[in-house]
């Protein structure tokens, strides 16, 4: 076990190096002036642009400049925008707000996700089923941002169940945005628990399983559904990156003051240092994230090996 | 449940399937009912299918919208009278008038070039690209698939929307930019992310069909590698590239209202669903003038719709495991 973590930690190093490199080309190397959208809706001082140039080195070769800045990255360095305001603690203020819009979105998917998904996938070509295919194509159809307004519209405005922003961040305030958030990974899980049931129904090991007498609640319960959620668990990390990137829209529609809510803020600034700090330790998150779910995926999965 | 119990009669299927021989219709039989290609069948199943004659008529309702937004409407979306601002829906005006008393209905039929547009080119570019370098992975393999999968794995690792952002930030528009420039630059950023995905799928169809007799025999007559990738591996290993891409074209439509929402996709003077949501989701103007929310919303998620459907479909009719 031991061993296959540190293989599957190795394995993530190229790829960390090649997704900086990747941002960061995107960013310093194509063709155009960095420093455009860095001040704002004008364009730079020449002072600016010269103390940009000193700190990211843009007069070095360009794989010096990416070891320096990649070193900076390593020490939690993102940079200080043009408020003067260190990009990292920025973020760190408002991290918590987000973790539990997060956790809110995560806890959704699996709860209902998975329940919609087992009904359906037992009761195959039935009702329920129809009833769960349909409504998830729809969530999935849906924008996160165009769901969004409709659940503010609905249960905020006209109903009144929950409050209309979640300007202070209370659990119960980030209920509505965190279902919103999970929206479309609570259809995808649904239909991929589905799948995955309904084709493990059919296994012989489920067959053995009644036919030596166990109740249909134990056979589906503990047998099939076992095996059938382990793809899930991988989608639910996999889904992560959808899930930040909806937290932008969402914390924008609920007036969430968290990192989502920043970095729409900083967009709307041109505060580029912001951006491109925030959305990059957004980055770093999914990645440690899917390594975790891959560690958590080995020992789920006896069949994956660990040599 | 009765799933499980039928398959146990799944067992006397493969007797005969194992043979090969036994599996082929007698020739009587054949000449009754001709043999059907995949395509034909797969024809036939979707031909019954309601939801592929409603997601055909969707999507060629928004194309003609796209194409000819004159079909649609004969109101100019840039004739604002500000006197009319968030004037609710009427006779004149069906969808009501937004912000600046522009006509809602004329700009969200004028909006959806924006989003076909996006979406149909962005699924083609991701298509090309993917489907060459899959490909060349799956069929060369050695050193060269291997660098090309590593290569792939770092682009798959930025989720589309962060990397959207990244790109569309540091390349931005102004006012003066030309139309097709600002698509050209979000489908260009949709694309270099999106394109990891059609490459994986390509490389293991590849690798599927590549062991065939068929491709094998193409090779043993003398075709050469070129010859035999794009008359045999190609065109039997795409069935699975067209329908994902399919459904990510519905993706890419929901990415870029998304980036326009966020204010960095598409900017005025284009007009877009995505901008057109974000200016009608302040708080004041969901209370005040909800119809400025909805119609623009409705559009977007029908079209986004319309192209999953369709994916759907095709993959359920094509994917015989599932009849």
């Amino acid at each position: 076990m031991g061993k296959f973590i540190v293989r599957r930690i190795l394995q993530m190093i190229p790829v960390l190096l090649g997704a900086t490199f990747l941002i960061f080309a995107l960013v310093f190397l194509l063709p155009g002036d960095p420093t455009v959208g860095r001040c704002g809706e004008r364009p730079c001082s020449p002072a600016y642009v010269a103390a940009f140039r000193a700190e990211y080195n843009l007069d070095k070769p360009f794989i010096v400049q990416y070891a320096l800045y990649l070193g900076k990255l390593v020490q939690g360095d993102l940079g200080t925008n043009f408020y003067g305001n260190s990009v990292l603690h920025e973020l760190a203020i408002r991290y918590p707000v987000t973790l539990k819009l997060a956790l809110i979105a995560i806890a959704f998917e699996i709860v209902v996700g998975i329940s919609a998904g087992v009904l359906a996938g037992i009761r195959k070509g039935k009702f329920v089923d129809n009833l769960v295919t349909v409504s998830t194509l729809l969530l999935i159809s849906i924008p996160v941002f165009v769901l969004g307004g409709l659940a503010q519209m609905i249960f905020g405005i006209k109903l009144g169940w929950f409050p209309v922003t979640a300007t202070e961040g209370t659990w119960y305030q980030l209920l509505l945005p965190g279902m919103v958030l999970g929206a479309l990974s609570v259809a995808y899980a649904a239909r991929l628990t589905r799948t995955n049931l309904v084709e493990n129904l059919r296994a012989d090991y489920v067959r053995t399983a009644k036919a030596k007498g166990l109740s249909p609640k134990r056979a589906i319960g503990i047998h099939a559904l076992r095996n059938s959620l382990i793809p899930v668990v991988t989608y639910i990390g996999a889904s992560f990156g959808a899930l930040m990137g909806g937290a932008i829209v969402t914390e924008r529609i609920f007036n969430i003051n968290g990192i989502g809510y920043f970095i729409f803020r900083s967009i709307t600034q041109r505060d580029g240092v912001s951006v491109v700090g925030a959305v990059v330790v957004l980055v770093f998150v999914y990645l440690v994230v899917n390594l975790l779910v891959d560690i958590l995926y080995g020992v789920l999965d006896p069949r994956i090996s660990h040599d | 449940m009765t799933d499980t119990y039928g398959s146990n009669s799944q067992p006397l299927l493969p007797e005969g399937a194992i043979d090969g021989i036994v599996r082929q219709p007698p020739l009587d039989e054949q000449s009754a009912a001709p043999a059907r290609s995949l395509g034909a069948d797969a024809w036939e199943a979707m031909r019954r299918s309601p939801l592929f004659w409603i997601s055909a008529a969707l999507i060629v309702i928004f194309v003609l919208m796209a194409a000819f937004p004159g079909l649609f409407t004969n109101k100019d979306p840039y004739d604002c009278p500000l006197e009319l601002a968030r004037d609710a829906p009427s006779a004149d005006a069906w969808f009501g008038r937004d912000l600046l008393g522009c006509d809602v209905y004329a700009r969200t039929i004028y909006g959806a070039r924006a989003s076909i547009l996006v979406g149909v080119l962005t699924a083609f570019v991701t298509a090309v690209i993917g489907v060459g370098i899959g490909t060349t992975g799956g069929y060369v393999g050695g050193w060269l698939d291997t660098l090309l999968s590593r290569t792939a794995d770092v682009f798959f690792a930025i989720p589309l929307l962060l990397g959207g952002i990244l790109i569309m930030f540091t390349f931005p528009s102004d006012y003066d930019t030309p139309y097709m420039v600002v698509i050209g630059k979000v489908v260009f950023a949709l694309a270099i992310l999106g394109w990891p995905n059609i490459f994986r799928l390509m490389r293991s169809s590849v690798m599927q069909v590549n062991p065939l007799e068929y491709v094998q025999a193409a090779r043993a007559l003398g075709g050469s590698p070129w010859r035999v990738v794009t008359s045999h591996v190609v065109p039997n290993s795409m069935v699975p590239v067209i329908v994902v891409s399919t459904i990510d074209l519905g993706a890419y439509i929901a990415a870029e209202a998304t980036l326009s929402f966020l204010g960095i996709g598409l900017r005025p003077p284009a007009i877009s669903w995505g901008q057109a949501i974000s200016e009608a989701s302040g708080l004041g103007y969901i209370r005040a003038a909800p119809h400025m929310l909805i119609f623009p919303s409705v559009f977007l998620s029908l079209t986004v719709l319309a192209f999953i459907m369709m994916g759907e479909v095709v993959r359920d009719a094509m994917d015989p495991k599932l009849r």
